[in-house]
């Protein structure tokens, strides 16, 4: 069984190899997710626009790199990220990194939502009267009188 | 000619100053010939940017390519309708008519009898922003000058020719509609700080100046509207909305201006949020320069920004004192805008408007900060980083729905106090039909937290809205005898101003649907295939059946590709996606995107490439519900302009203020 070991590992190699071969002339031509498209910039040209929406010589080009890392090399969505961004800088990335001082980015604008929260209930705190609302509740609304009940239909049929 | 049109300038600038301490004058003085003559230099103002504006426009029918900015943006065989359209095309251009409109409002405001005592301070606030332009078109970015090395008598034969990109019908209402939205709240701007100049706390700058907020909110968010039609018929990535730098500019003041037009009906009402509503506006105008300055300034990477220059600079300069001087007043004067404790109740309008602005300013805030992360990262970090749209989509996705929760509950909230058997009696049938749906989608299969939550919600609002129109209904009909439909006409006509906001609403959410399902569910395929071969995409196939080359007009030649689309195998329409070269520009082909559109979703087809053999790449998207975010803007559109018809309905209710204050405000 030991000798039969390497035998079929150079079998199993022999078998690997024709689709590696293979598979290095299909990737070319392998369609990238529309999600890793739109994480990424199209900076070769200066032309800026998400990948995506780019279909210039440039974006070709970046597709090309992408589908390599992606097909070739088997990188994952995260790892072509991170390798496009050793190689162009961190503006090739459609948005901030989440991690170190661009968390910043992130989270400020939920602070601020809830900072304004907390100063609309501090201003509702102090702007609401006291007591009227309790006292609205317990006692209902005020009767009306039957003449002024009439009086209300009445100019409710004359403006409708 | 070029000279008189530049002459204008200078002399505008002049006038411009001159109207300002004429007004200054008149007031201080209670002298009413200067106040006539400062009327007259706002006449004279107007007139002298129309003259520059006539003459550019004759430069540009004419095809006068001697002047620089007719060179740049137009040709020999351009249409005459972007001849006209090159106005706003360039950087000169666009600035010459902020300034034209910005010229006729003043004249509008200075001429106006309803407000003769704050008439004299807003006309010179707006002179003093006239005159910035003028200061910028005279001395930073002349319209009229002349081509590099031109000399008098010599003839420039033809010019470089306008974009591609920019000949489309959406691109040429889209900025115009943009700019009579950013100078139309000029207006409730300068009123707003006329009355901290002149210490009026009530609310009659409000009044005076609704119209002028509602016609800028509704140019700004047809121009956003136009701009995403634009963004989708003609630039071929299957999108409409890109969070870009200069959209978000656009957008910013939209959000802060729907809050504005929010927050004042507390202040109509209850006397109330003063200091909020003239800091709302004084942010909502600032915010327009603020995103004239990013299209011109290049501080920021866009597709849509005009090139860079000495201009930022010098428009950031009056932006910031712009922000400081409002500031400087809001604050000087923030015991004239003190108000009296006077909500009644944590549940009612007044609250919930609280709340309604709170999104609407964090949303505003939230897109702002990411449209300058860029520049702060660069300036803390060292490092320039993109911001786009996975960032927008994170911070907004929330907020967004959060805003449209807020659409259905918060017109149904009584003034003053609501209970909790108002809100149940409500809103129970909404809420539970909501949830039935949100069960309903999961069941069919949706399982993206933001798809259900959106069509939710959405059916949330909707409901409430159609839900209390039927009770308004059926109450006038008991009351009246009149027919449903007679009694639904009238109740909607009746009061215009608070059934348009509905009918706006009802846009507004016809818009989240169909956001929702175009970013959700949004299926993408890109393949290259040959003649008599299929493309196959969701439940369509398209057949490719022939690539051909056709010219359209002297400078245009368009190759296309003859498509058939099949549904499950059933025919349904022929489409043609082309690339359209332009003589002017053959390095930059327009996509015209082949198009299917029905109210279940938009197959939308773009000719990528193709190579001689007769093999082409095509990209295709399926979008879910595309329609009903056009449709949902047009209804919003609608329903303003329903609102806003003069005559009975269109009044705001009367105020609900505490007896015994106007008790003590009568003695």
């Amino acid at each position: 069984m030991k000798k039969a070991l390497p035998v079929l590992a150079l079998a199993l190699l022999l078998l690997l190899l024709p689709s590696r071969a293979w598979a290095a002339e299909d990737w070319q031509n392998k369609p990238i997710p529309l999600d890793v498209e739109s994480g990424v910039i199209c900076v070769l040209d200066g032309c800026n626009m998400v990948l995506s929406s780019c279909d210039d010589a440039a974006a070709q080009k970046m597709r090309g790199i992408i589908r390599e890392k992606m097909y070739k090399d088997g990188m994952n969505k995260q790892q072509v990220y991170a390798y496009l961004s050793s190689v162009y800088g961190e503006s090739v990335l459609a948005a901030p990194p989440k991690k170190g001082f661009d968390w910043v980015a992130w989270i400020t604008p939920f602070v601020a939502a809830v900072g304004g929260a907390v100063l609309v209930y501090l201003g509702l705190e102090k702007w609401v009267i006291p007591g009227r609302a309790k006292e609205g509740e317990e006692n209902g609304p005020a009767p009306i009188d039957s003449v002024y009940a009439e009086k209300l239909d009445e100019e409710l049929k004359r403006y409708l | 000619m070029a000279e008189v049109g530049y002459l204008a300038l200078v002399l505008g600038l002049f006038i411009s100053l001159y109207g300002i301490a004429a007004f200054v004058i008149g007031v201080a003085k209670k002298n009413p010939a200067f106040l006539a003559s400062g009327k007259g230099a706002s006449l004279a103002v107007a007139v002298l940017s129309s003259v520059s504006t006539f003459i550019l426009l004759y430069f540009l029918m004419s095809g006068d390519y001697s002047i620089n900015y007719v060179y740049e943006y137009t040709s020999k065989d351009l249409p005459v309708f972007y001849r006209f359209a090159a106005w706003w095309a360039g950087n000169a251009g666009s600035l010459l008519l902020w300034l034209f409109l910005l010229t006729w409002y003043t004249v509008i405001v200075a001429f106006s009898r309803k407000t003769k005592q704050l008439t004299p301070y807003a006309s010179s606030i707006l002179l003093f922003n006239s005159a910035f332009f003028f200061f910028v078109l005279a001395f930073l970015v002349n319209p009229f000058e002349r081509v590099p090395g031109w000399t008098p008598g010599a003839v420039v034969p033809d010019g470089a020719g306008m974009n591609p990109m920019l000949q489309n019908p959406g691109m040429v209402f889209h900025p115009l509609t943009t700019y009579l939205g950013y100078v139309g709240f000029a207006v409730p701007f300068a009123y707003g700080m006329t009355a901290l100049l002149t210490k009026t706390a009530d609310d009659d700058w409000i009044k005076v100046t609704r119209r002028w907020t509602i016609m800028a909110w509704v140019f700004l968010s047809l121009g956003n509207l136009w701009g995403a039609q634009w963004a989708y018929t003609e630039l071929g990535w299957g999108g409409y909305w890109g969070w870009d730098p200069v959209e978000n500019a656009s957008f910013i003041p939209w959000l802060t201006g729907s809050a504005f037009l929010h927050s004042v009906m507390v202040q109509e009402r209850k006397d109330m949020l003063k200091v909020w509503n003239v800091a709302l506006i004084a942010i909502t105008y600032v915010l327009t320069l603020f995103g004239t300055f990013l299209v011109r300034s290049g501080v920021l990477t866009s597709v849509h920004a005009f090139s860079g220059g000495p201009l930022g600079r010098y428009f950031l300069a009056f932006t910031v004192f712009m922000l400081f001087a409002s500031l400087f007043l809001i604050v000087d004067r923030r015991k004239l805008l003190s108000q009296a404790r006077s909500f009644e109740s944590f549940l009612s309008k007044e609250s919930s408007f609280l709340l309604n602005n709170l999104v609407l300013v964090g949303l505003a805030f939230a897109v702002f900060w990411g449209t300058i992360y860029p520049l702060i990262s660069e300036a803390i970090r060292g490092v320039k980083v993109t911001v786009g749209a996975p960032f927008f989509n994170t911070v907004s996705a929330p907020l967004g729905l959060a805003l449209f929760l807020l659409m259905g509950v918060c017109p149904l909230i009584a003034w003053r106090k609501a209970t909790l058997k108002n809100l149940v009696q409500n809103f129970q049938w909404p809420a539970v039909g909501a949830v039935a749906v949100a069960a309903l989608l999961f069941f069919l299969g949706i399982r993206k937290f933001y798809a259900l939550a959106g069509f939710a919600i959405g059916f949330f609002t909707i409901a409430t809205i159609l839900m209390e129109i039927f009770r308004g209904t059926r109450v006038r009909r008991r009351l009246t005898g009149e027919s449903y439909p007679v009694a639904f006409i009238r109740l909607m006509v009746r009061n215009r101003r608070r059934h348009g906001g509905y009918i706006i609403h009802l846009g507004l959410v016809l818009m989240l649907i169909g956001i929702t399902g175009s970013q959700a569910y949004s299926l993408d395929a890109t393949k290259t295939i040959k003649v008599g071969d299929s493309l196959s995409i969701g439940q369509y196939s398209i057949s490719f059946n022939n690539l051909a080359e056709k010219k359209l007009t002297t400078d245009k030649d368009a190759v296309y590709a003859d498509m058939t689309v099949f549904k499950n195998g059933a025919y349904m329409a022929q489409i043609e996606p082309q690339k359209v070269f332009y003589s002017t520009a053959p390095d930059q082909p327009e996509s015209v995107v082949g198009l299917y559109s029905t109210p279940k979703e938009d197959l939308y087809v773009v000719l990528a490439s193709w190579d001689q053999e007769g093999n082409a790449t095509f990209k295709a998207f399926v979008n879910p519900l595309m329609i009903w975010l056009w449709i949902g803007g047009y209804i919003l559109v609608f329903g303003t302009i329903f609102a806003l018809w003069p005559g009975r309905g269109s009044q705001a209710g009367s105020k609900y203020v505490r007896s015994e204050r106007l008790t003590q405000e009568a003695v």
